[in-house]
């Protein structure tokens, strides 16, 4: 597998480039749920008056 | 040059993430265009072949018995024949910038790529060198007539592209910290919680991009060094840093009144902040290490020295370009977070 990676190293910069991504998509998702709950707080709480 | 290249690209991005407003939705043209950007220049940043020359090839022979290069040739004026029955392509080629170029006959079998050949097309071809038998061959077509060709840079070949994802990262996680150190003394100034909450989703994407640049580093250096990690001097500040920042949002959870929090957590910020700067540019500089830039190699590392054969000016572009990306999306991150804790704040809900 070394020998494969040296010689073909754009899969290296590929992998690092997907970890960057998996970093960021994973903060998205995380972002994403706390929007739902929020979203499920104000519905239950009908709090849609107060916030602008 | 490569200095006004590499701060226009930190100033575009600024200008880019800032207007038209920072802590409400941004316009969907914004978005489309961000979008857009983002995706164009993680492209630029991949795509581009890397090209290298036959010095290259016999010098990487040096350190290995069997070495693979992607060789920039050049097609003589004969049209190339593609040959049905052995599938391969008979075609004179020449290294483009000899004077006196030597001319080899180009024969990669088992490949139809690609359909069409031209004289005087410019490829990208695979060759190996056997160091006991001292002959060349080809082993495929890379690409033909690419746009951008980069050099071959000794010891990293295609992973110089890492340069320009790595480096943004850590680059932005400094911004990051600064802007959370900038709205932290906005909200001692102020008491306006708004200002506590920026600096607090700020510092908190600052940590996730040191992460990914500390990850980003040790896989790098587990090719180019040999072990994922090795105490470097670099490595070692990366984490005393992770650390520091850890204990910030220590301190942010172990305190329950809004007001009390952001006060002590903006003083920490600020604190936090001063040894950021010292600990990613000056103490890996003035330390000897493994990592570029290091004490022993009399420049200050690939982006930051003013030699022009570290970065020759197409590098620098596109490593400008990518920089401009990743501070739109450490932006638009920013931007959504701050958005939410807004909310989470207003619609009374714990955090």
């Amino acid at each position: 597998m070394q020998d494969f990676f040296s010689n073909n190293s754009i899969y290296i910069v590929l992998m690092i480039v997907l970890l960057i991504w998996g970093g960021i998509a994973i903060y998205l998702v995380i972002l994403d749920r706390r929007t739902s709950k929020l979203e499920k707080h104000v519905d239950d709480n009908k709090l849609d008056g107060e916030i602008e | 040059m490569k200095a006004i290249i590499i701060i226009s690209g930190l100033i575009i991005g600024l200008a880019f993430g800032l207007f038209p407003t920072f802590g409400k939705a941004k316009p969907t043209i914004w978005r489309i265009l961000a979008v857009i950007f983002i995706t164009f220049s993680v492209i630029l940043g991949l795509l581009p072949p890397v090209g290298g020359t036959f010095y290259d090839l016999v010098y990487l022979s040096k350190f290995n018995e069997k070495s693979q290069l992607d060789i920039r040739m050049q097609v003589l004026n004969e049209k190339p024949v593609f040959d049905e029955v052995n599938k391969q392509w008979n075609a004179k080629i020449k290294y483009p910038d000899e004077t006196e170029p030597q001319i080899y006959n180009l024969k990669i079998s088992g490949s139809t790529f690609p359909n069409e050949l031209n004289p005087n097309n410019v490829l990208i071809v695979k060759m190996e060198y056997l160091k006991n038998q001292k002959s060349f061959k080809f082993i495929k077509i890379v690409s033909v007539n690419p746009i951008i060709t980069l050099p071959y840079v000794l010891n990293l070949g295609e992973r110089a592209k890492i340069l320009n994802f790595h480096v943004p990262v850590a680059w932005l996680s400094v911004l990051a910290y600064l802007i959370s150190m900038i709205f932290a003394i906005k909200y001692l100034k102020t008491r306006d919680l708004n200002n506590d909450i920026i600096a607090s989703s700020s510092a908190v994407l600052g940590t996730i991009f040191c992460l990914l640049a500390t990850v980003t580093g040790m896989v790098w250096a587990k090719f180019n060094w040999g072990s994922y990690w090795n105490w470097d001097p670099r490595e070692t500040s990366i984490f005393v840093l992770l650390l520091i920042y850890g204990a910030y949002f220590a301190l942010r959870s172990a305190i329950d009144k809004d007001d009390l929090r952001a006060r002590l957590s903006s003083i920490y910020s600020i604190i936090a902040f001063i040894t950021v700067p010292f600990f990613i540019f000056v103490l890996p500089r003035i330390t000897s290490g493994l990592h570029p830039g290091s004490a022993g190699e009399g420049t200050a590392g690939p982006i930051l020295s003013s030699q022009s054969e570290m970065l020759n000016l197409t590098k620098t572009t596109i490593f400008s370009l990518c920089l401009s990306a990743f501070t739109v999306i450490y932006f638009w991150m920013l931007n959504i977070s701050v958005r939410i804790k807004k909310l989470q704040y207003k619609s009374g809900m714990s955090l």
